[in-house]
């Protein structure tokens, strides 16, 4: 197995690379940073003399090369617009993206793991059908005018919570209640996913022989369900946990701008927008090599799970 | 000779679509979903007729007034009416919807195959690319693209539609690898047909089903994600009554002005429930084991 | 009835001395500013861009500012010689004023900022010496300043009062890491000092103690009235309007134009509206052959109708504008008023027609078989920017030319400008001097960078390098008119409508009278003047 894990982990030199090249192309596709940065008041001469300070002006290939030799050594350069230096920007902003998607998550959690385990086993009922309508009505709707609903409700009708903004840390009093309107803008619509997902699992193990050899052997029906069936159903969940690893840390680029969210999605968006490249090739570095980990502890994860499971 | 593979059911051969039907029919949520589909459709076909006023019209002694008999939906900052302008976007929501979908049916089926198909390094080199698409959040991928392609509708149908195609690539590549492995293939070149001609005609009608089902869930996730985009200020071009600019415009009005956001947001909520219902109904009726997958 | 005619007037007192301290500055507590942008840096020796002007203005400080009346008044200085030949400037320090890190100014810390100032700034166009301005600056004692001059810059006091020439220590700029400064530390001498910047988030400062120096227009001179200062960064608009009527912004001067019609109905907020010095303007790219017919661009001028513009897209918070310059801008000309192209569609469609221009079957106009169609550039992510557009493309349309909109955003909208990719555009430019600025939008030698009407004029080039350089305020003004006049009548560039800066705070926000009594900038009379009731 361990063979397996350090051949994968070299898979992640050309994942991360690849990943750095598309984006590196992309970004110098879509214009000069410099003189967007300056506005149309200052001389021509001045963003030129800066693009040549930044070797902004050489060859495509022989800056992506400089920044591939720099990165290798965990130098990320600095940002066009600031100046200040990119692992740092990246470092400040991690954590604030964080809390709030580990929040969303757990509310995802709480939500469709006891919705989708009574769908399960009462299939088709009512509260099955119910369920499955509540779960689509939030998936439909799109992401940032659910959260400026949520702001215009519960932060200007009703005044109870704080409108904007992160106000401290998840385990402060104020910082949590900051941390609710968006993480319920994030988690709630894949609650949807979740719950489906887990219901369906569910149904299939529910249906396997083994099942139905454990109810014969007369442990109660609840054991039964709850010991077998969710130790499999999990497997598919973690997989969707694992492939959201991405989203984790990175997605929350629409709910981050409504809430004046200082986390890593909006540092993304804002430098996509005003073409600063050496932050947009960090942040999406740091996110890819997340990402290839992620996939691997996932698939570590299944290996220890089920034996049955070898790979080559 | 006997041997069939587990992949090759005959369910989407021939006479069972009738049983397909049968089932979808049964299926109250489905039954919606497919009106509301077809409510669009005509609404998209029939807007002219449908929609009142003119959605480019401006009318500066009727700025920002609420729902009422003249305006079902209101009339926005430039006095248009809400409610035709919602209509029309009707026809940029499917347009958006159907493409996105077709780009990403097109290239995830297309590598999908080949990365099947031919095995060995080819298939590495584009489970590597599928890897790296997914290693980037969709949204910023798109974004970057747009950005670098620039504004405007069919850019972001681009955007959108290069950022997304991977599920298709890997449903293709899984039925494709599944086939080739069947003992069925073994018999079949026995007979004298190539490789290329037996995995085509077995591989097109065993995806059919699955790629119906994921086009119509797909094609509400692409509409999401145009409107992100819009929000984002790289969709649409003004005039154009797109859902997602639609609601972009209004938001700064939400406190005291409402309708110009919360219509077109409700539209698309509408739409994207109707496909769901019809692509959940579509997956459970066309093959009821793909119905304990996801 | 004595007694209640003595009850009545102690009760009369005890009002007036209520009310009277009511309207008394309170001192104390927290006042939240709404940003719209996130700076990029506070650096004033690096920074181009408003917002971060905004925020750095109230933490550094130059050596002179500006009055209500635009007039330069000292603010770091007692006072200032020229030499008889205009080559050599004499500055006195004030003495006594403290850094917030307690050291005191003095001439090396002036030396020290302006030497960095040209040597980083972006905008070091003038003074430097590479632009025949400063070549040395000399400090015989702690309080004197002398700066020698290659030729004379007659308008060099007014670069001066840039907030961007701001000054700060000379140790404490040696002594700090390049990348911390602007970012994790700012010294300065203004009203309030830098606490901290938490990326994304927001930017807190601190009053300053000792800070005793404010403007001479100033009604409190120092110090501040409220304890903190917190700017929030808030980049959604519709999330700024709602932190502001239900939230914890208390002041904010990036809500939205459309906006403003739901605040102004809110009794708990106040909104005002102060001239700025932009311009919204539409330039007709003179590179096409089209336009090389002055009627053409006649007959666009007299089709805009920018009292429709400043109604609906900027909601009645803009003023149409007849020159380049906006009244708000030094060095308007008020006789622009008389030259300008007034909306005139029957004028408008008459030249058309004069130049051979028909309308065609389908409304539009077509000479020797081809259309009179028009690609119109202008900024997709900036609302009042893509609804001029759209208004623009409709009365275009009702004289019968067909306008294809193509909106990007800011960036690729200038790039494509810059290399004369499109028929005409809607821009945008502020600047607060007139001078340098007409100079930077309608000089030919700006042609492939500052100049979106690609168009060069010897005449106007001319009055634009004498309104820089004449020695004479007489001969400046004049072709500085002169150059005004030429831009309008030429109809290369049509002037639209100029924004008015949107104030807008929560009623319980005192000293906003002051602060409106003077045009919006610039802003350190915010620290000095707003406090919380």
């Amino acid at each position: 197995m361990w063979r397996y894990v350090f051949r994968r982990f070299v898979l992640l030199i050309p994942t991360v690379l690849g990943v750095s090249f598309i984006v590196f192309s992309l970004m110098h596709v879509s214009g000069d940073p410099i003189r967007l940065m300056y506005g149309p008041n200052v001389a021509q001469e001045k963003v030129d003399e800066r693009r040549a300070e930044l070797g902004l002006d050489d060859p495509i290939l022989v800056q992506y090369v400089r920044w591939v030799w720099r990165a290798a050594h965990g130098d990320l350069g600095h940002s066009i617009r600031t100046n200040d230096r990119v692992a740092t920007m990246i470092s400040q902003r991690v954590e604030a993206t964080l809390s709030l998607t580990l929040l969303a998550l757990f509310i995802t959690l709480l939500i469709s793991v006891p919705a989708g385990v009574i769908s399960a086993v009462k299939p088709y009922s009512i509260f099955d059908n119910l369920s499955r309508i509540f779960a689509l009505f939030w998936v439909s709707a799109p992401n940032f005018w659910l959260g400026l609903i949520f702001i215009l409700l519960f932060g200007v009708h009703w005044q109870l919570l704080p409108i904007s903004g992160r106000h401290g840390p998840l385990w402060t009093w104020e910082g949590f209640l900051s941390h609710i309107l968006p993480a319920l803008t994030l988690g709630l619509p894949p609650a949807a996913l979740f719950t489906r997902l887990i219901r369906s699992t569910m149904l299939e193990v529910i249906h396997e022989d083994y099942i139905r050899t454990a109810r014969a052997k007369g442990l109660a029906e609840r054991a039964v369900v709850l010991k077998h069936a969710m130790r499999n159903a999990l497997i598919p969940v973690v997989t969707l946990l694992g492939l959201r690893m991405p989203w984790l840390f990175g997605g929350a680029v629409v709910t981050e701008t409504v809430f004046a969210w200082p986390g890593m999605g909006r540092l993304m968006v804002d430098s996509i927008m005003k073409r600063d490249y050496p932050v947009v090739q960090g942040a999406v570095l740091f996110l890819a090599m997340l990402v290839v980990l992620a996939n691997l502890l996932v698939d570590v994860f299944y290996m220890w799970i089920d034996p049955r499971i070898k790979y080559d | 000779m006997g041997v069939v593979a587990e992949n090759l059911t005959p369910t989407t051969e021939g006479a069972p679509w009738r049983s397909v039907v049968r089932r979808l029919r049964r299926n109250q949520l489905a039954v919606v979903g497919a009106g509301i589909v077809l409510l669009l459709v005509v609404t998209a076909i029939f807007a002219p007729w449908i929609a009142p006023y003119d959605p480019a019209d401006q009318n500066f002694d009727a700025l920002l007034e609420p729902p009422s008999r003249r305006h079902w939906f209101g009339t926005d900052d430039l006095g248009r009416d809400i409610f035709s302008r919602v209509v029309y976007g009707t026809r940029y929501a499917l347009l958006i919807g159907v493409a996105v979908v077709m780009i990403e049916a097109a290239i995830g089926a297309f590598l999908g195959f080949v990365s099947g198909y031919f095995g060995g390094r080819v298939d590495a080199y584009i489970s590597r690319l599928i890897d790296i698409v997914l290693a980037i959040p969709t949204l910023v991928l798109a974004l970057a693209i747009a950005g670098a392609l620039g504004g405007g509708i069919y850019n972001m149908i681009l955007a959108i539609g290069i950022s997304g195609w991977t599920e298709f690539a890997r449903l293709m590549r899984g039925e494709v690898l599944s086939i080739r492995n069947s003992t069925y293939i073994e018999a079949a070149r026995a007979s004298g047909l190539s490789d290329w001609r037996i995995i085509l005609r077995h591989v097109a009608p065993n995806t059919v089903a699955p790629f119906i089902v994921y086009t119509t869930l797909y094609i509400p996730a692409a509409i999401l994600w145009a409107a992100s985009l819009s929000f984002l200020g790289l969709g649409a071009q003004p005039p154009t009554p797109e859902w997602g600019a639609l609601i972009a415009d209004g938001r700064a009005y939400l406190s005291f002005a409402w309708w110009i956001a919360v219509m077109p947001g409700i539209a698309i909520m509408v739409t994207v429930m109707g496909f769901n219902f019809l692509g959940d109904g579509l997956r459970d009726a066309l093959d009821p084991k793909m119905a304990r997958q996801t | 009835m004595k007694r209640f005619l003595w009850l009545s007037a102690v009760l009369v007192l005890l009002m007036a001395t209520t009310m009277a301290l009511a309207q008394a500055p309170q001192r104390g507590g927290t006042l939240v500013v709404g940003l719209g942008e996130e700076p990029e840096t506070l650096d004033p020796h690096q920074t181009t861009r408003f917002h971060s002007y905004v925020v750095l203005h109230h933490i550094v400080e130059p050596l002179f500012t500006l009055d209500e009346n635009f007039n330069v008044i000292p603010l770091l200085v007692e006072g200032y010689d020229w030499s008889a030949d205009g080559l050599t400037m004499t500055l006195y320090l004030k003495k006594g004023i403290r850094f917030h890190n307690g050291q005191e100014l003095t001439a090396r810390d002036v030396k020290a900022s302006y030497e960095r100032y040209f040597a980083l700034s972006p905008l070091a166009t003038y003074m430097p010496e590479s632009a025949g301005g400063i070549y040395a600056i000399e400090t015989p004692d702690d309080y004197t300043v002398v700066l020698r001059f290659h030729t004379p810059k007659p308008l060099a006091l007014y670069e001066l009062a840039d907030a961007h020439m701001a000054i700060m220590p000379a140790d404490w700029l040696s002594s700090t890491p390049a990348e911390d400064i602007g970012i994790r530390a700012l010294v300065g001498t203004g009203p309030l000092k830098f606490v901290q910047w938490v990326p994304g988030d927001r930017i807190v400062t601190d009053r300053f103690e000792e800070y005793r120096h404010g403007p001479s227009f100033a009604r409190n001179k120092g110090p501040a009235y409220v304890d903190r200062m917190v700017f929030r960064i808030i980049p959604e608009p519709a999330t700024l309007v709602a932190e502001l009527t239900a939230g914890e912004v208390d002041i904010s001067f990036d809500v939205p134009p459309s906006a403003v019609a739901g605040l102004v109905r809110n009794p708990n907020i106040r909104v005002e509206t102060v001239p700025t010095y932009s311009a919204q303007y539409l330039a007709v790219n003179m590179t096409r052959p089209l336009f090389q017919d002055i009627r053409i661009r006649q007959a666009v001028a007299h089709a805009v109708n920018k009292e429709a513009i400043a109604r609906a897209a900027w909601h009645g918070v803009g003023h149409p504008i007849s020159s380049l310059l906006s009244p708000a801008t030094i060095g308007y000309w008020p006789g622009s008023e008389q030259v300008e192209y007034k909306y005139d569609p029957e004028r408008a469609k008459a030249l058309l027609d004069e130049a051979g221009w028909r309308v065609g079957p389908g409304g539009v106009r077509e000479k020797d078989g081809r259309p009179l169609e028009l690609t119109l550039i202008t900024f997709s992510n900036i609302d009042q920017w893509r609804r001029a557009g759209e208004i623009v493309q409709a009365q275009l349309g009702a004289i019968g030319i067909r306008v294809h909109l193509e909106t990007a955003e800011v960036g690729a909208t200038y790039d494509r400008a810059r290399v004369g990719d499109f028929d005409i555009g809607i821009f945008r430019n502020t600047w607060w001097l007139g001078h340098p600025y007409l100079f930077f939008l309608a000089h030919s030698v700006n042609i492939g960078s500052s100049n979106y009407g690609l168009w060069g004029d010897p005449q106007l080039d001319h009055y634009l390098e004498l309104a820089q350089n004449s020695l004479d305020p007489a001969e400046r003004e004049h072709a500085l008119n002169e150059a005004q006049r030429i831009t309008i009548e030429s109809a290369v560039w049509v002037p639209l409508v100029s924004n008015a800066q949107i104030l807008a705070a929560k009623t319980s926000v005192g000293g906003v009278d002051e602060l409106v009594a003077h045009p919006w900038w610039p802003p350190t009379s915010r620290a000095l003047e707003l406090y919380k009731r």
